[in-house]
């Protein structure tokens, strides 16, 4: 048989490879993916986990999608589909709760009976959040300029960049640099008084990240969090039907409809790179495949050091890659339930629960959860973000039983007696998610059926996720933009010619967007690396 | 009534600053301090009979070079030296080393304790070296006008672009990947022993709300690095004689014992003067505060006269004072487990950044670190005519400390905190409670009533990013405000706290072309 040889092979199918697979083929040219497990989608994956139950095993709401991607590639066609959420649920310790409403005269309420002033102005904080985020749209939406260059088109998108700037006025502008350097919290406290309104909206800084509501640098986290734009209205979360992995598919069917191939259970053991360029990859069972170019839809430690190779780098290269953070502080667990839980505060199942539950009882909390995670230990009172989608997706679960899906910080990957310790302590860490919960929701604990409990160790061994980083690497200021993942290769390219990246250690970063996918894709072309 | 060209209201090392640059070029300018005495957080104490200090602040190695020149110190007594002094990194477990202005001689005392962390602090000074003259510039120079971004603020930026693309690509990644960074991060990057790192990087959390996880604090470590690099005899004390005589000498009029109550204003908004607490008022063309943002907005004008918009800066302006201060009268010279060859001026410990995170942690729920984290000063080393002769005088700033703890400052509580710092110090000396005569305990709300500092904040308001750039707040981040004819010259505005004596230049500079 004759050697076949692709235009593009992908390495990994998560959302962004995927994306970039997609792109690639519906520009025409021949592209293959290669997906090491059984199933596409990397973090972004729907698994039937127990018998009757599918759940968004890793990633499991979608928010930052970029619109224009799914119009691109047409993926309503291929089964795009969302849910929206439009509630933010936080029950409290003491028998009070505040629900936080897609209405916003029903959130003024809420917000009212714990502080009047902070109902008034928060319609205020949402506007200017709004305008952060649409500005921050036009950094992300791009590939990232370097600073050092003196490339003209570098010169013309940082001189584009500055005037984009200027137009934000002055107090936005200082509003940007506040929200750039800020900590979640003190941020909240130039808007707000209650500590019961700032602990849940101070959450969204954290996610994923190893600092602490009170860590200089995740107000920023927050504006991505706030930059949710579902067809085109901003701050709307969702769920995906039939779970997260459905984003994943129909970005699959997009691809294949345009031409691309792909292959599961397909892992890559290495590339094939001579003379500094990359010419096809060898599969774990030995076999090669020529492309002429490979994109790696990993992050940035295994793409360099894993994939490549250390050796194919200069020294200067390798050790900016190896400083490159990681550290996943979070983990997940996810729960098979005989039926709905009914929280104590506010019992019932309706729509209170179809949203988003934050446990963040204060900010005292949520930094104590911090505090424990420095010094190498999960939390014992985490910070959770519980979902219950067969609420509002009955296909996930069989009739009258649930889903439930606790997003879980701090844990720590690299806990005191070492990563590879973590097996050891997933059962403990499951219980104190168990335990924490059972304080809000009476008789909790007999209603689970199952348990799955994944620690950052456990994400890294299944997703290869590195040091269970859900976003491929920290989004804190040093690892964006032009240094992500490093200065010089920040445009989806490598030092190794032919090898390009598309994962989210790539600009913009993590979370569920797809710009790594469509932004390497659209470079390539433009490169005419393929033409 | 006379009327003075400027009224500078606080004689701290700002305000006198500020006021004998404007007397130099034939201003008439009246200085108002509240205490008995000039000098602020510089000014020499006694703290208790026959035992002074040199200061509250200890650190008069970032004074910057311009005022020591334009003021003509090193005339009025100052002995200056281009070397910044050194500093002693103490362990926990005995182990000490000294690290000086000179990196070889640095390296040297560290490859006592590690080789490769010799090696990295010479590597670690080149870094500081290379990008010193951009630091140094940016921080002694006029802020951008953030507001206004016109054509001057935007040759500004560009300016400081310009010099960051003369670093060269390689080391402008370099800096650009660093300043955001955490201290820790920074550090561990390079060294290897705990308490050398923890030693090193406390200036970058120095008077923070921020441990050295905090994210940022590079940015600060390497502000200090850069600019720190004179030694001054007699420390911040003697910087303040010699910058009264040369107010005295430029014709400054300083009143002391007058604290201000009002800044008074015209019918059209303007500062024509100010209202002194005894209920006399002095007229002035500018009033320029060096005393900090909050205390000049919001205790000396009324809501009306700054308007909604600009209080809700100003009270947002965060000053979380984290440090407390302890001065011990001994009754023999202070003896250091660590037995070192030379007495120790200066001495920091820390341990370990896990130990420092967690002398932070406290503050955030309000509490005092149970092992603090000490930045120390022996005056009587170099002055020893602070004490009686053999005596000495140890001075601490302690972190970490809040402002309001829960409960509030009550006696037990302040009784405790002096005994966890005195603890704290024990553990690196000998026999250290049995030679201690009197203690003189400042926590954080002491140091509001007594100086002024607003939350206890040393630096008159905290050191991060967004207060740095447009500080205290966009509309008076170049020392005029918006009330017409009156001006800010002291720590909270940029360049921010510590003995430089930047932003009473900078505010001169500014009064002076506006009284022309």
């Amino acid at each position: 048989m004759a050697k076949k040889r692709y235009d593009a092979i992908i390495v990994g199918g998560g959302h962004n490879g995927l994306i970039c697979a997609a792109y690639l083929a519906k520009a025409g040219r021949k592209v293959l993916v290669l997906e090491r497990r059984h199933v596409l989608g990397g973090a972004a994956v729907s698994e039937e986990v127990f018998p009757g139950f599918t759940f968004s095993v890793a990633s499991y709401v979608v928010s930052l999608f970029r619109p224009h991607i799914i119009r691109e590639l047409e993926l309503a066609k291929h089964g795009y589909e969302i849910i929206p959420m439009d509630c933010s649920f936080l029950p409290l310790p003491d028998g009070d709760s505040l629900a936080r409403w897609a209405d916003p005269n029903r959130s003024r309420d809420e917000i009212s009976r714990f502080s009047r002033k902070d109902a008034e102005i928060y319609p205020e904080f949402s506007r200017i959040m709004t305008l952060m985020g649409k500005f921050v749209k036009q950094i992300i939406d791009r590939p990232a300029p370097d600073i050092a260059s003196t490339r003209p088109g570098d010169l013309a998108d940082l001189l584009r960049l500055g005037k984009a700037f200027r137009s934000l006025g002055p107090d936005l502008l200082h509003m940007n640099l506040k929200l750039m350097t800020m900590s979640a919290v003190d941020f909240l406290d130039l808007w707000f008084e209650s500590d019961t309104l700032k602990a849940p909206m101070s959450v969204s800084g954290i996610i994923g990240t190893f600092q602490g509501v009170r860590s200089p640098g995740t107000a920023y986290v927050l504006l991505h969090h706030y930059m949710g734009e579902l067809d085109g209205a901003f701050r709307s979360w969702g769920f995906s039907k039939g779970g997260t992995g459905g984003v994943s598919m129909a970005c699959a069917r997009a691809a294949m409809g345009y031409g691309a191939e792909i292959r599961t259970e397909a892992p890559v053991a290495g590339l094939r790179i001579k003379n500094g360029a990359a010419s096809g990859v060898i599969l774990g069972n030995g076999d090669e495949i020529d492309a002429r170019i490979v994109v790696s839809n990993l992050d940035p430690r295994r793409t360099y050091l894993g994939l490549a190779g250390a050796e194919h780098f200069d020294p200067e290269i390798v050790k900016q890659i190896g400083r490159y953070k990681y550290r996943g502080s979070s983990g997940k667990v996810n729960l098979a339930l005989d039926r709905a839980p009914e929280f104590s505060c506010r019992p019932g199942t309706g729509d209170h629960i179809r949203g988003d539950i934050a446990i963040a009882p204060g900010i005292d909390y949520l930094e104590r959860a911090f505090d424990e995670a420095k010094y190498g230990a999960f939390s014992k009172r985490p910070y959770i973000n519980v979902v219950i989608p067969s609420l509002t997706d009955p296909t996930l679960a069989p009739p009258g039983k649930h889903v439930m899906s606790c997003f879980v910080q701090y844990a720590p990957y690299n806990i005191n007696e070492g990563a590879e310790n973590w097996p050891a302590q997933r059962e403990a860490f499951g219980d104190a998610v168990v335990d924490t919960l059972a304080e809000y929701i009476p008789g909790f604990k007999d209603i689970i059926l199952h348990r799955q409990v994944l620690t950052p160790w456990d994400l890294e061994q299944t997703m290869g996720l590195t040091e269970g980083n859900i976003f491929h690497g920290e989004l804190s200021l040093e690892q964006l933009l032009f240094q992500r993942p490093v200065a010089g290769y920040a445009k989806y390219t490598t030092p190794v010619r032919n090898l390009w990246m598309c994962g989210s250690g790539t600009h913009p970063g993590g979370g569920i967007m797809g710009s790594g996918g469509e932004l390497a894709a659209k470079t390539i072309l433009k490169n005419r690396a393929l033409s | 009534m006379t009327t003075h060209d400027v009224i500078i209201i606080g004689g701290g090392h700002n305000g006198l600053t500020a006021a004998t640059l404007l007397a130099t070029e034939g201003k008439k300018v009246l200085l108002l301090e509240r205490r008995d005495f000039v000098g602020g957080v510089a000014a020499q104490e006694e703290f208790h009979k026959g035992y002074r200090t040199a200061g509250l602040l200890h650190d008069t190695s970032t004074v910057r070079a311009g005022i020591i020149e334009q003021l003509k110190l090193r005339t009025h007594g100052l002995v200056v030296s281009e070397h910044r002094s050194p500093v002693t990194l103490l362990s926990d477990d005995g182990r000490a080393v000294t690290i000086s202005d000179d990196p070889v001689t640095s390296a040297q005392n560290i490859a006592s304790i590690s080789q490769k962390d010799a090696d990295a602090y010479r590597d670690y000074r080149k870094f500081i070296d290379s990008v010193r003259p951009l630091i140094r510039n940016l921080v002694s120079s006029q802020p951008p006008d953030i507001r206004k971004l016109g054509f001057s603020d935007l040759k500004k930026l560009l300016g400081a672009g310009v010099g960051l693309r003369r670093l060269g690509k390689d080391l402008m990644h370099e800096l650009l990947k660093v300043l955001p960074m955490s201290v820790a991060d920074f550090l561990n990057e390079r060294f290897e022993t705990d308490f050398i790192k923890a030693g090193i990087c406390f200036p970058g959390v120095f008077s923070s709300y921020n441990g050295p996880w905090s994210s940022y604090t590079t940015l600060n470590l390497l502000i200090w690095e850069a600019t720190a690099n004179v030694h001054m005899e007699g420390g911040p004390a003697a910087l303040i004689h010699a910058l009264r005589k040369g107010a005295e000498e430029a014709g400054v009029e300083m009143r002391t014992g007058a604290g201000v109550d009002r800044i008074l204003l015209d019918e059209s908004g303007r500062a024509v003067g100010v209202k002194a607490t005894g209920g006399e008022s002095f007229r002035s063309r500018i009033v320029a505060s060096a005393i900090p943002p909050k205390a000049t907005f919001l205790n000396l004008l009324s809501s009306e006269q700054i308007g909604p918009a600009l209080e809700a800066e100003i009270i947002r302006f965060r000053d979380r004072g984290t440090v407390a201060s302890l001065r011990l009268a001994l009754n023999r010279p202070i003896r250091w487990k660590c037995e070192p060859e030379q007495p120790i001026r200066f001495a920091r410990t820390g341990n370990s950044f896990d130990q420092m995170e967690q002398a932070f942690d406290a503050v955030k729920y309000r509490r005092f670190s149970d092992r603090p984290v000490l930045d120390i000063h022996v005056p009587t080393v170099a002055t020893p005519g602070l004490a009686p002769e053999g005596h000495e005088v140890v001075t601490i700033l302690s972190h970490f400390a809040p402002y309001a703890p829960d409960g509030g400052w009550t006696d037990p509580l302040r009784n405790k905190l002096r005994d966890t710092i005195v603890a704290a110090l024990s553990d690196q000396t000998v026999d250290l409670e049995s030679s201690i005569v009197a203690s003189e305990l400042l926590t954080p709300a002491v140091l509001e009533e007594r100086y002024g500092l607003t939350g206890g904040q040393l630096f008159h308001g905290e050191h991060a990013i967004d207060q740095l750039i447009g500080r205290p707040v966009p509309a008076c981040a170049t020392y005029s405000t918006p009330t017409p004819g009156l001006y800010l010259c002291g720590s909270g505005s940029y360049p921010g706290g510590g003995i430089t004596g930047a932003p009473g230049m900078l505010a001169a500079e500014v009064i002076a072309r506006e009284i022309l």
